[in-house]
């Protein structure tokens, strides 16, 4: 475990010592602050206003942190041959791409709850209130973010730096629309049987992402989700954070370096 | 007593279509051992010492190092390896990057402390202890990179092209490093195209062209294979004399030069040769001063030995 920590600890000298999300830190504090100066004359649609925007940004930035810190740790280490002295000491790969993966989770967190903070604080200043769904919807968001990480780490110990960038900014973009579009196609009458097989399992394989965004509740100020509800969808979640870690693990064994 | 490194028949390629890289390479180094692993560019050095680290396997054959396959825990506890480039986390401190080596090593507190500062000492880095390594230049990165190969005190060193790209200072501090380790009797196997840097500090010599193992011994065993070169001094004119040995298809097999005191000399790799050479000189009106055997250098025997494979 100790291999694991002080590879993650690289991944967070790192990114401290990097300017690229300190940018996308202060971008996000510019947004909250700048919806302040959006003026609605319905205080009932501005206060949804100061909630929507901000909770509309937040999953971006965060998930957008958490895939510029992994996208491109394996292939960096392989290009700029650091990698071959580590490794020719007694270091799994395993050992070394769980550190790269909890690295780049606890900046993510961090970048992430830091701006809640931020957030909870401005709206306080503005005499609105948060209730203990926000507390979910930030759960459910750090699972997101375990889940889209583990995927983009998957993908990179196989793809391009780039190619991995993109399908990792593709599965968050649409990651959410898939289950729904799959689930409509489902419903088409006269579907081939070959083609319904195709779609249900694709529809039972894929993480259902949509799940974990539960903003509207957040914005609406609806009861709290109950923990029997909350608590599956994070094993879900964990679920898949886990085949990916797996999958990226054994494809990283296999490889020839 | 088992051998440190054990290669039987590997084969390796990276694409079916092409020559295998690597090609039946069999060969043991014993304890203590200095072995120097040569060749030209692309003969398949480096990717015979990826597999002994286990970053490639084998396609047929097998390895073994320090009695265990090379990817293993037990293996990689008791080697030390010196990347052909040394590039380290540009945003560590040395202190830093020895630290997180050494704990992959199982060492910690104190004992690693004492161990880091004492390395720096030997590599003379004491005084960058605390810098960040982006700053430092390409021979700095390598003593680094001895630094932390000779961290857990290994068994055996696996060197790939240690001195290449340093200044000659830089060079000679490899050499004698290479020289203290060989005096605590680690094993060591490097790689180098460099063959002044081998013929000084190693015992044995490794040959390795187009992925086959052209030689393996010592070093007088190498200059032995080199009296079948003759040494030729003529005088001649020499632009007409190297016209007429190009036409003639013997200009790999004979390396000619031009002295200061205007005459031709002139080393003749191949004994069949010898009349063809005769009747060029003959043609060229050239007058033969001296013809005899030629103790070579090691520089030499390594030219023949891979002109030699290359005719076949």
């Amino acid at each position: 475990m100790k291999n694991v920590c002080y590879v993650m600890r690289n991944v967070l000298l790192e990114y401290s010592a990097k300017k690229d999300l300190y940018v996308l830190f202060f971008v996000m504090v510019l947004v909250i602050f700048l919806t302040g100066y959006l003026t609605v004359f319905n205080l009932d649609t501005e206060a949804k206003i100061l909630k929507d925007i901000p909770l509309f940004f937040m999953p971006i930035f965060s998930l957008l942190v958490g895939v510029l810190t992994i996208y491109g740790q394996v292939n960096n280490e392989i290009k700029n041959r650091t990698l071959y002295p580590l490794l020719a000491k007694p270091i799994s790969k395993a050992e070394f791409l769980l550190g790269k993966f909890l690295g780049s989770v606890i900046i993510t967190l961090v970048f992430l709850y830091v701006i809640a903070l931020f957030y909870w604080l401005f709206l306080s200043f503005r005499g609105l209130s948060l209730d203990i769904i926000f507390v979910h919807y930030l759960i459910l968001l750090t699972v997101r973010i375990f889940l889209i990480i583990a995927f983009t780490l998957f993908v990179s110990v196989f793809m391009t730096p780039a190619a991995t960038f993109t399908i990792a900014i593709l599965f968050f973009l649409i990651s959410d629309e898939i289950p729904h579009t799959l689930s409509e196609l489902m419903q088409v009458p006269d579907l081939h049987p070959v083609s319904d097989i195709l779609i249900r399992s694709v529809y039972l394989i894929i993480p259902h992402t949509d799940i974990f965004d539960i903003s509207r509740a957040v914005i609406h100020n609806w009861e709290p989700v109950p923990t029997h509800l909350i608590l599956p969808i994070v094993a879900y979640g964990l679920f898949f954070t886990l085949v990916f870690l797996f999958l990226g693990t054994w494809i990283f064994h296999k490889k020839e370096l | 007593m088992r051998p440190v490194i054990e290669l039987k028949d590997v084969t390796r390629s990276f694409s079916s279509r092409t020559k295998p890289v690597v090609s039946d390479l069999t060969m043991k180094v014993k304890e203590g051992e200095v072995v120097g692993f040569l060749g030209p560019n692309g003969a398949g050095k480096t990717t015979t010492i990826k597999m002994l680290l286990g970053f490639l396997s084998p396609q047929k054959g097998a390895i073994k190092v320090l009695s265990h396959p090379p990817y293993t825990r037990s293996a990689r506890q008791q080697i030390g390896f010196l990347p052909e480039t040394s590039e380290y986390y540009w945003f560590l401190t040395p202190y830093q990057l020895l630290k997180f080596y050494g704990t992959c090593f199982d060492f910690r507190g104190k004992n690693l402390d004492r161990k880091i500062h004492s390395l720096l000492e030997t590599v003379n880095m004491r005084d960058y202890t605390h810098e960040k390594i982006k700053n430092f230049s390409k021979g700095m990165k390598q003593r680094i990179g001895i630094a932390q190969a000779l961290l857990n005190n290994p068994r055996l060193l696996i060197l790939d092209e240690p001195a290449s790209g340093l200044d000659p200072i830089g060079r000679k501090e490899i050499r004698e490093l290479i020289e203290k380790c060989a005096e605590q009797n680690k094993t060591i196997f490097f790689s180098s195209h460099e063959l002044g840097e081998v013929e000084t500090v190693c015992n044995r010599l490794a040959i390795l062209s187009e992925g086959e193992l052209l030689f393996d011994g010592s070093l007088e065993d190498l200059k032995l294979k080199n009296k079948q070169v003759t040494k030729i001094i003529v005088k001649a004119d020499f632009p007409a004399l190297l016209k007429k040995i190009r036409e003639t298809g013997l200009r790999e097999k004979v390396k000619l030069y031009e002295t200061p005191e205007k005459l031709i000399e002139m080393d003749l790799y191949d004994h069949k040769c010898f009349y063809d050479l005769i009747d060029i000189l003959k043609a060229a009106h050239a007058r033969v001063l001296y013809v005899g055997d030629k103790q070579g250098s090691v520089e030499e025997a390594f030219f023949q030995i891979i002109h030699e494979q290359r005719n076949v």
